[in-house]
């Protein structure tokens, strides 16, 4: 419990966006620029651990904040106003992350035990679901008791819970758009080396091209990403891009390890290029190996692309809901690697 | 506190929180009819000049945002002066200046009848 005051008021403001909708950085701005002034003026001028309390605890219950701010009102079924936003962004993101990895796992033909089928189906299903939801409130109520005196800067129990789907819909971090400017821009350049193509088999050679287009397009991406933040035109294109991967990887799977070639070195031959045919012979078990790495390869490239896909068509309806049109200079997310306190600090 | 008492007490809450409701939007009107402010600038000013509204910290946001979005009475411009604090000023556009003129009117009306109706009842 020994925080900086600014981390308590970063803590807090965590709490405030659970309850909003997507897109509300610029509230979040206002409501920080608040507690530091008002923190200030408790303090006589500085900011303090006490003041930064006081100022947190005059601005109310991070809950009622939010929902004053947002006050859209809206109601799913018997779940209370308050909680709807995120929980309906944790059912997104389960749903998505199932959604992923299934579609992944089928596109390289991994088959599953028989999970999802009940031997009294469709009347097991109910005792399923009612079983599932003990379970949470069983879970809930544990995490309650351990959890029971949170400090306004400290997420409840609940919201510890419900805050699994609020890191999805942050907006594209700028160092992320920058990652797949230079990244889409350096594996397209590649791929059209000559060098590289004369090591690949004449199935991936067929792909080169369209592999290389996909990897600019995805730099273009990163570009607008980088400069415009985010917004619909820009989801709809990565939306489209991942869509065209996942396509291109229903072809991908089907053609195996795409090279016929590596290149090595050595002192004496400088770099020549070694057939992987031959070197299979001499390893019997390294086809094997290979194909497992193009198939993990491959499975991860569909995994991220349906990911971007349910995450960028959610996100977009949720910003045609909040009447923000298609084309906007949008807010950027904090990258992962910058959340780390040392950065926070510096950025501070 | 007697069932009686409770309800006087209720019902005098929900009255309160009506009529702040409505003097909230002509108070931040009026606080911006004299110069554009930010945000924390607002809440500090209509907590030295209006204390019977004393209004919470967390509610003037969403009542700025109302005037601004949604109804087109208030304009918001940033300032990235300070990068540490950037501040979102709200000033009046030419239909908050109308809606402000009006509301004054009506509430001068109403403050003035209802003043009367009650010195003449005898409870002022």
């Amino acid at each position: 419990m020994n925080e900086a005051p600014l981390e308590l008021i970063e803590k807090y403001l965590d709490r405030v966006r659970l309850y909003l909708p997507i897109d509300s950085e610029e509230s979040l701005v206002e409501i920080r620029t608040h507690l530091l002034e008002e923190a200030e003026s408790i303090g006589n001028g500085s900011i303090t651990r006490g003041s930064a309390m006081m100022a947190i605890e005059r601005f109310g219950d991070p809950k009622d904040a939010a929902n004053a701010l947002a006050g859209t009102g809206t109601r799913i079924g018997p779940v209370p106003t308050e909680y709807t936003q995120p929980l309906m962004r944790m059912i997104i993101v389960i749903v998505a992350i199932a959604a992923a990895f299934l579609v992944g796992a089928y596109i390289i033909g991994l088959t599953f035990p028989d999970w999802f089928s009940f031997t009294n189906y469709p009347i097991g299903i109910p005792f399923v679901i009612v079983q599932l939801v003990i379970y949470a409130f069983i879970i809930l109520g544990i995490i309650y008791l351990v959890k029971r005196e949170t400090a306004p800067t400290e997420k409840t129990a609940v919201e510890e819970l419900l805050g699994i789907g609020s890191g999805a819909f942050k907006p594209k971090a700028r160092t992320d758009a920058l990652g797949d400017m230079i990244g889409g821009a350096v594996i397209g350049i590649i791929m059209i080396l000559p060098q590289l193509r004369i090591t690949l088999s004449p199935e991936f050679l067929v792909f080169a091209d369209i592999i290389a287009v996909l990897m600019f397009s995805g730099a273009i991406k990163g570009v607008l990403f980088f400069v415009y933040g985010e917004n619909n035109l820009n989801l709809m294109f990565e939306i489209f891009l991942s869509v065209a991967w996942v396509i291109l990887c229903v072809g991908l799977i089907n053609i195996g390890w795409g090279f016929d070639y590596l290149w090595s070195y050595s002192n004496g031959l400088g770099w020549y290029m070694t057939s992987m045919t031959e070197l299979m012979n001499l390893i019997p078990f390294l086809s094997g190996i290979f194909d497992a790495i193009w198939a993990f390869i491959i499975f991860i490239i569909v995994v991220v692309s349906i990911w971007q896909t349910l995450m960028g068509i959610t996100k977009i309806s949720m910003y045609l809901q909040a009447e923000k049109g298609w084309w906007w200079t949008g807010n950027f997310g904090e990258s992962h690697l910058f959340r780390r306190r040392p950065f926070r600090r510096f950025r501070q | 506190m007697s069932k009686k008492e409770k309800t006087v007490l209720e019902e005098f809450e929900r009255w309160s929180k009506e009529v702040k409701r409505g003097a909230a939007s002509l108070a931040i009107l009026a606080v911006l009819e004299q110069e554009p402010a930010y945000g924390y600038e607002i809440v500090k000013r209509l907590s030295e000049k209006v204390s019977f509204l004393k209004l919470e910290q967390g509610t003037v946001y969403p009542l700025l945002r109302r005037l601004a979005d949604k109804r087109g009475l208030l304009v918001a411009e940033w300032n990235y002066e300070d990068p540490t604090k950037p501040k979102k000023y709200y000033s009046l556009t030419p239909e908050g200046t109308k809606a402000l003129e009006m509301m004054t009117k009506t509430w001068s009306v109403l403050s003035a009848e209802m003043n009367n109706l009650l010195e003449g009842d005898g409870l002022q």
